[in-house]
């Protein structure tokens, strides 16, 4: 029994150690010339003391955060006689990354840091994205560039700082030495909140379609980047066929009917919250219509009209699961047995 | 004799890597001098294939100022000024226009004549645009 647990206890010790990736941030990148200031502390003010999760392994620093990003100051603005102390505050610092289109994915650090003169005042804040887009395929590139994509950030950052130093020079703390709250001039620089990098989902749908004079079937690709924009335009590659129901059929004097349709328009999902969208289209259905009549006489009829539906997707899962869905739709064609039409749909797929 | 032969290891070493850290940021710097210019547009190369730019885009210019201003020149129109970031870990330049506007370009390379970079957004992401110093 003890073996049992010290072997399981080495797997999942084994497992942990191989989900932990560290970052060793190269120090001897540059050196910025002619300033009045030092970085004499780093404090890292996060909630998480990692870096960010990509594919399952957790990414840390070598070192401490703060040690690591001092050290990085250090070289890049070295302590002279001369120059002033200023402190930096890591807000947040993540790296992330994810498929961001149907061809592309982005890898991005994102920063908050916070400046403060030696008296403990607020001199400056920024926030930043540093980001790049990559083809789906260059995943060990991405990987190995995490942390150049850090010191980029960390070198935006002190630029920032650094030209907001400079276009408020009257009221310059560092260069006046002079913290008083009449003086202090705290600029959030194009602050905005942070929002996750968006997911990429693909979904395998399929879809049973019936209404008043027609039972069909749908099978679609949908791809989307579930970004913080409420409005989603998916990429959507799919075929269906329709057939007509048999007493209708008759009744209109044909003994079969079968339509072959291509949509072309538009569609959108609304998210309500991440994996809940209401899923909303216009299309132009352009096709043919293939009539049998009562003698077996074989005749085609040209397809267009303009379709709309309505309905609602779940996807109770981020990375893999299924896909429900269910909605309305309506329908104005040139069809020889039904010109307008409404119906149900059913759909279910799953999410990759 | 063994403690000599240590030492002399040691210092080798120790030289080198100061030469090597050197060296970088001194590249760096240069890189960044280097780009205190006027840059006029001379090509632009897509797939490794040279094209010439259109008759308006002839007289096309950046000039990126020591004071990290810059004045640019798009297809004969007015010019647009604005202050720009070099961003040496990146390695891009990040231009922001007089209405806030951000404009990132990749520094694919530089030299003392000649500059190529690939702008970040979508319209010339595969597209290398150089420039020269001379028109």
């Amino acid at each position: 029994m003890k073996q049992i647990i010290s072997i399981l206890f080495a797997i999942s010790s084994g497992t942990f150690c191989f989900s932990q990736t560290t970052i060793d941030l190269k120090t001897a990148t540059f050196v910025i010339k002619n300033q009045n200031f030092y970085i004499a502390n780093v404090i890292d003010d996060r909630q998480e003391n990692y870096l960010g999760v990509i594919e399952g392994n957790t990414l840390y620093f070598e070192k401490d955060t703060d040690t690591t990003i001092k050290k990085f100051m250090d070289i890049t603005l070295p302590n002279t006689n001369d120059r002033i102390p200023v402190t930096i505050r890591i807000d947040n610092l993540k790296i992330e990354q994810a498929q961001t289109s149907i061809e592309e994915r982005t890898a991005r650090v994102y920063i908050e840091l916070s400046f403060y003169a030696e008296s403990g005042e607020a001199l400056y804040k920024v926030v930043h994205y540093e980001d790049k887009v990559y083809p789906l395929s260059d995943f060990t590139e991405i990987n190995e560039t995490h942390e150049q994509r850090v010191r980029a950030a960390l070198e935006y950052c002190l630029w920032s700082f650094i030209n907001h130093q400079k276009a408020n020079r009257p009221h310059n703390l560092i260069k006046n030495r002079n913290t008083n709250k009449a003086n202090y001039t705290l600029e959030e620089s194009n602050f905005q909140t942070y929002a996750p990098l968006g997911k990429w989902f693909n979904m395998l749908t399929f879809t049973r379609m019936t209404d008043r004079y027609n039972q069909g079937w749908n099978v679609a690709y949908t791809g989307f980047l579930d970004s913080k924009s409420d409005l989603i335009i998916p990429f959507t590659v799919a075929y269906g066929q329709s057939r007509g129901k048999l007493d209708l059929v008759l009744e209109r004097g044909y003994s079969s009917v079968n339509a072959y349709a291509l949509g072309l328009g538009f569609n959108g999902f609304i998210k309500i919250t991440p994996g809940l969208y209401v899923d909303l289209g216009l299309n132009v259905p352009i096709g043919m219509e293939v009539l049998r009549d009562l003698a077996d006489k074989r005749s085609a009829n040209f397809l267009i009209g303009l379709g709309a539906h309505q309905g609602v997707k779940i996807i109770p899962w981020k990375d893999f699961g299924i896909v429900i869905g269910a909605g309305l739709f309506q329908r104005w064609q040139t069809s020889k047995i039904e010109k307008r039409n409404f119906g149900f749909e059913l759909e279910l797929g799953i999410n990759f | 004799m063994k403690t000599v032969k240590t030492s002399a290891w040691t210092i080798s070493f120790i030289g080198l890597f100061i030469m090597t850290a050197i060296s970088d940021v001194y590249s760096q710097q240069g890189e960044k001098d280097a780009i205190f210019n006027k840059w006029y547009l001379d090509s632009y190369v897509v797939e490794g294939k040279k094209h010439t730019p259109s008759h308006k885009e002839k007289e096309d210019y950046i000039l990126f100022r020591e004071d990290m201003t810059f004045v640019s020149k798009t297809e004969g129109k007015e010019e647009e000024e604005g202050t720009y970031i070099l961003n040496t870990n990146g390695a891009y330049v990040l231009m922001i226009d007089e209405n806030g506007e951000k404009i990132k370009a990749y520094i694919i390379s530089i030299s003392k004549q000649s500059l190529h970079l690939k702008y970040d957004f979508n319209v010339l992401k595969d597209i290398e645009v150089h420039y020269n110093t001379e028109i």
